[in-house]
């Protein structure tokens, strides 16, 4: 096994150790063991971060729906991701918080994949048409929530929120479909992680006031 | 006669008000010696934050607060000095505002939270971590350390920082950078424009990304970088004279990218936007 087909199904190993090859591929591959260390560590991070509440279903499914454009996971069927159970009480902002963390290792596991990538000569998404419009994004449901923490803090920084979280998810749409039509393209890539890292740092920001 | 005593009213119905508005604010100050290595945290939802160096060793917060419904708690452990901003009920933004103006060693670690703003910092060499929703962000004569500001809509400036690490995010603000120069210069934006004028000097990295926002450039000639610019589906211009790279990691298009270097290529340039126009022009 390489490293490049071990790296494929690192998602799924963090998650449940993996089977004989992969296995046997992690303990010969000091590279590739540091990363699921470093993946596992993340990992353990974030669940501190959400001590009360785990995430909806919906988060997990967004993030799979995610990983899945990037090609980061196998298309849902053998759903690997966990599918808590959400509780009947709305936890304060530490949900939320959980969210940004999940945002932040979504850009971790692409940032890395894309590294990962066999070094290629870009040239064909630059010079290919303009990509065709994508719908307009609106907000979704964790960005709601998001902005009923907002208003029960500053009801009037409610619509800046929500204006810039639509451009947000309009930037990340774009990009999206930017790597769907060229999955090798390095710019394209880069402009995604930027735009999860936009959306990272509104929620970081958001729950920062929230939580002062 | 009749309108003299008119006037002579207003006059003073006028200094009655102003008085009462005077009146109505409240002074403060607070005083700490902080030794080398101090930071200083400024937490203040509604209101300026203004730091500037002062003398010796001393950090000085004078807070004026605009009602009796925001309080100030302001305490320092060790070498860690926090000013707080506490509203006592749930007024409005102008009953809860707080200005401050503070003086602080120049090597102090500053890091200031000012939801509204507007947050100004001059002359402060140590690390610098501005955030505001809504404030604009001024950093003027800074450097040698960390400068990271963020912002969901406030526009930010910066000038004349020279050897710093400079990471500027904003989603909405636009951003613009005069004389800004380090080993790493990051500026990600969503909509905000970005605008760079100066020579890009000291052989780092900078790397300016939007989604729909334009990049302007300006640089002189005697700039010493090797600039690539890109565009998804905006529009690239040129009117700098950059030697064309014969190797490049992607293929260069007409109106969408190019890449280019001036002089002995010191610096790395990376211009991004992915709908927005990018424009490099001579100063």
């Amino acid at each position: 096994m390489t490293c490049a087909e071990f790296q494929k199904v690192l998602p799924y190993i963090v998650d449940t150790g993996g089977n004989a090859d992969e296995e046997a591929h992690l303990k010969s591959c000091p590279v590739c063991s540091d990363l699921v260390a470093d993946l596992k560590y993340i990992a353990e991070q974030a669940k501190l971060l959400v001590p009360m509440v785990d995430p909806s279903p919906r988060v997990w499914a967004g993030i799979q729906s995610s990983l899945e454009r990037e090609g980061l996971v196998r298309p849902a069927g053998t759903a690997r991701f966990p599918t808590p159970v959400m509780p009947g009480r709305w936890a304060s902002g530490y949900r939320l918080l959980g969210f940004a963390a999940l945002l932040l290792i979504a850009i971790g596991l692409i940032t890395y994949h894309r590294g990962s990538r066999p070094a290629t000569t870009e040239s064909t998404n630059i010079s290919s048409p303009a990509p065709a419009k994508v719908k307009p994004a609106g907000v979704d449901e964790e960005d709601t929530k998001l902005l009923q923490q907002v208003s029960q803090h500053a009801p009037a920084m409610r619509a800046t929120y929500e204006d810039n979280l639509k451009s947000v998810n309009q930037y990340i749409a774009d990009a999206e479909q930017a790597v769907a039509q060229d999955p090798d393209s390095e710019e394209a890539h880069d402009h995604l992680i930027s735009a999860y890292g936009q959306k990272a740092m509104l929620y970081q920001m958001a729950l920062a006031r929230s939580l002062e | 006669m009749a309108s003299m005593t008119r006037a002579t009213r207003l006059g003073l119905v006028v200094a009655l008000a102003t008085c009462s508005a005077f009146a109505a604010d409240k002074q403060k100050e607070f005083r700490y010696n902080a030794g080398p290595g101090a930071s200083l945290t400024v937490v203040n939802e509604f209101g300026s934050v203004t730091v500037r160096p002062g003398a010796g060793r001393q950090v000085v917060i004078a807070a004026t607060l605009h009602s009796d419904k925001v309080e100030v708690d302001s305490s320092q452990k060790g070498n860690r000095i926090e000013v707080h901003s506490r509203l006592l009920a749930s007024p409005k933004s102008d009953d809860a505002r707080v200005d401050y103006e503070i003086r602080v060693p120049a090597d102090i670690m500053l890091s200031v939270r000012a939801d509204d703003g507007p947050i100004r910092v001059e002359g402060v060499r140590g690390d610098l971590t501005l955030e505001g929703d809504a404030a604009e962000v001024t950093v003027q004569d800074c450097g040698n350390g960390h400068v990271h500001v963020r912002t969901v809509k406030g526009p930010i400036h910066l000038s004349n920082i020279s050897n710093g690490h400079v990471e500027v995010t904003s989603v909405g603000g636009d951003v613009a950078l005069n004389a800004v120069t380090g080993p790493k210069v990051t500026v990600s934006t969503t909509k905000g424009n970005i605008r760079y004028s100066g020579d890009f000097a000291g052989g780092g990295d900078f790397i300016l990304n939007s989604h729909s926002g334009d990049i302007e450039v300006t640089l002189p000639t005697s700039a010493s970088v090797d600039l690539s610019a890109r565009s998804i589906s905006g529009s690239v211009q040129q009117d700098f004279p950059l030697q064309q790279k014969t190797h490049t990691s992607f293929q260069p298009t007409p109106g969408r990218s190019f890449a280019g270097t001036s002089n002995t290529g010191a610096s790395s340039v990376q211009l991004r936007s992915f709908s927005g126009k990018i424009r490099v022009k001579k100063q």
